[in-house]
């Protein structure tokens, strides 16, 4: 079959509602609003859960976290143990709650440790076998399993891990969830109403006591998500009514009251045009420490990373020491944090992972479906020192760290069986020297030429349309110079670029890497439009 | 001053129809090109409306066709970038508890899911819409040559996959 018949065969796919249809849903009442986006929000979900209905607690990655309270040991005795089998891993009141899913399991599968070594199973966790485990949160008394087959929802709470029990969300008749997190304050949920009338928010301070919050929260619920952190619930919102933000986010300790957070597109390196995609966010050392991916206008996404002492007033640090591997940044591209864990000395332990990734400068080279990736442990206390306490060649699909009977700390962490993981010893790293090197050429093979025409743009610390133009010309001189005589740039409006120079497929990357890095990498990190 | 603004409600909203109407089958089709295939391309297209409307009616954009084809372009993108860590969790484990694994698509259309949406997005609108790089790149938000080149490179890749699927 030709690609074009193919492409009629996707375009022609599904069964069309047609506009008049499509137009109540996106122009229903005020009332319903929540409805329609909730329509959208719901279709989505619900084509993840036919993609693969058994595996859906899948969805913990990325959001559990150890609000314990650590007695004894530190950070630098963990004890790390590899898993047997990939895993997720909450740790919680007690010790460890992981999940897995074996072929031969109808659902998952919920046991505890409390020595990260010998796993027993719970009780009171069976569902219904349409459900899967959205997500398991807890404080430091409270465990919080939520279960989800996007009709329906079922809660449990557990203070010891093993012992489960049936939790009641008032007037949750028609509910089915859609997010949860917690705080050493207590825990929050959102649901929407599988007959589309709206949202519900509840608020809870111990976990098992649960009261509406609706009418408090900050917006829809629906179009957001709630995190986790040790200094309050944060909600990030995926609206953005106040587009000199890049990121909206709301934080509450009580379920009532919220501050907005408020990441200013001036404190980042994103500029005009940029969306942040939030990974993290957590309460560290009397700082928040927060962690986007900013997309920018025809420039590859990069990490930032932002403190501020009380959510309101933030400064970013850009560049992390990972996710930037020197000498091959042009193919591996940063991919996600799996997971984070605040431990007994106030540190930030997460895990970055470098995908290898395909595709051309500026373009969203995460969306390889097919690529694996490489996963290490970080730790850091402020957001600028980094610890890296162990590297592992493979993937790392969750971890966690928790205090044993001994009050020693122990880790654990999985990873997909076929990798085999190779331990480094501990290195510290500054983020500031270790993340100099973004693009493919190495230092030496840079050409002093370029490298003072940035310096001098960027020499007063702006950077003009006019200047930025000069290095674009570099660029351009650069690229005809090693054979490419079509070479030609555009300068945006909002501060990014995009260039073209052959149409031969993959043809030039390497060069335009070297021409981009000799005459403009410097420029555009500094670039005011 | 209420029935003033009822009235310009009305108006905006039978635009809105005429405009929807008239474009609804081409921007559906070109939904269902550009999103993977879990999501459903009526919900792209209601994604996309409900941003696009909320910050004006379709009457005021100068091309609505060409603009409500970049925004489903971009809201693809974006939404994958939000599921991302979700899907490939999802991925990760399915691999581990199935390693045969499962389709999700047609397997036909394998090496066609295998491009990102903007390769997916510019290869339709110029092969099998007969749009321009120039027209392409005005939809994609790209320049006429980047459309060449991401045209270009998704050939190729569909070529590689035709090409190991004859060594088979």
């Amino acid at each position: 079959m030709k690609y074009e018949e193919k492409f009629e065969m996707m375009a022609n796919r599904g069964q069309p509602i047609g506009p008049i249809a499509l137009l109540d849903r996106v122009q229903a009442p005020p009332a319903a609003a929540h409805t329609a986006q909730g329509r959208r929000f719901r279709g989505l979900a619900v084509a993840m859960a036919t993609f693969v209905v058994v595996l859906v607690g899948g969805l913990l990655l990325g959001w559990f976290r150890a609000p314990l309270e650590f007695i004894g040991g530190d950070d630098s005795s963990i004890e790390w143990i590899e898993m047997t089998e990939p895993a997720f891993v909450v740790a919680g009141p007690g010790g460890l709650i992981r999940i897995t899913y074996r072929a031969e399991s109808n659902g998952p599968i919920i046991e505890f440790s409390d020595d990260a070594r010998s796993w027993a199973p719970t009780e009171g966790l069976s569902f219904d076998t349409r459900m899967g485990v959205r997500e398991v949160v807890a404080t430091s008394t409270t465990w919080l399993l939520v279960a989800s087959d996007n009709t329906t929802m079922a809660a449990r709470a557990s203070s010891d891990g093993i012992t489960w029990f049936d939790v009641v969300f008032p007037d949750a008749l028609n509910d089915a969830f859609e997010s949860i997190a917690g705080s050493p304050g207590g825990f929050m949920a959102t649901a929407y109403d599988v007959f589309g009338v709206g949202s519900t928010v509840w608020w809870s301070a111990d976990g098992i006591n649960w009261a509406e919050a609706t009418d408090t929260f900050p917006g829809d619920p629906q179009a957001g998500r709630l995190l986790s952190s040790e200094g309050g619930i944060v909600w990030r919102s995926y609206d953005r009514p106040d587009q000199s933000s890049p990121v909206t986010l709301f934080m509450t300790t009580d379920g009532t009251n919220w501050i907005e957070m408020r990441i200013p597109s001036s404190s980042s390196s994103s500029g005009v045009g940029s969306e942040i995609d939030l990974q993290l966010i957590e309460y560290v050392g009397n700082q928040w420490i927060a962690f986007g991916q900013v997309y920018r206008v025809d420039a590859d996404p990069e990490l930032v990373v932002w403190t501020s002492p009380d959510g309101i007033g933030w400064t970013s640090q850009v560049h992390p020491p990972f996710g930037k591997e020197p000498g091959h940044a042009v193919e591996v591209s940063l991919g996600w944090l799996v997971g984070r864990n605040s431990l007994v000395s106030g540190s930030l332990l997460l895990a970055p992972w470098t995908i290898p990734v395909s595709g051309g400068v500026g373009e969203t080279r995460r969306e390889n479906g097919s690529a694996t990736g490489t996963g290490e442990l970080w730790m850091t206390s402020d957001g600028r020192t980094w610890h890296r306490e162990l590297n592992i060649s493979g993937m790392i699909n969750s971890y966690a760290a928790t205090v044993t009977d001994d009050g020693s700390l122990a880790g654990l962490w999985a990873r997909v069986p076929e990798s085999d993981p190779v331990a480094d010893a501990p290195d510290d790293t500054s983020a500031s020297v270790a993340t100099t090197i973004q693009f493919q050429p190495s230092p030496q093979d840079l050409d002093p030429a370029g490298q003072a025409l940035q310096d001098a743009i960027l020499a007063d610390g702006v950077v003009t349309r006019e200047e930025f133009e000069q290095a674009a010309e570099g660029w351009k001189t650069c690229m005809q110079e090693f054979g490419f005589p079509d070479a030609d740039y555009e300068i945006h409006a909002s501060g990014g670029w995009s260039r073209g120079w052959s149409t031969d497929p993959y043809e030039g990357e390497s060069e335009d890497a070297l021409c981009d890095a000799n005459y403009v990498t410097r420029v555009l990190d500094g670039v005011n439009p | 001053m209420v029935a003033v603004e009822k009235e310009a409600n009305i108006l905006e909203r039978q635009s809105d129809e005429a405009i929807v109407s008239g474009l609804y089958g081409e921007l559906r089709r070109f939904a269902a090109v550009v999103a993977p295939w879990d999501f459903d391309p009526d919900d792209v297209l209601h994604g996309v409306l409900v941003n696009v409307l909320d910050k004006r009616p379709l009457g005021l954009v100068e091309d609505p066709g060409a603009y409500l084809r970049r925004s489903i372009v971009n809201y693809v993108k974006s939404e994958l970038r939000r599921l991302r860590t979700r899907r490939l969790t999802i991925d990760l484990l399915k691999r581990s508890a199935d390693p045969v694994g499962t389709v999700a698509y047609p397997s036909d259309l394998s090496d066609l899911m295998g491009l990102r949406p903007a390769e997916r997005a510019v290869l339709y609108l110029h092969d099998v819409e007969g749009m321009s790089f120039d027209e392409v790149a005005e939809v994609v938000g790209i320049t006429a040559g980047n459309a060449r080149v991401t045209a270009s490179r998704a050939r190729q890749k569909l070529k590689d996959v035709f090409s190991e699927e004859d060594h088979r």
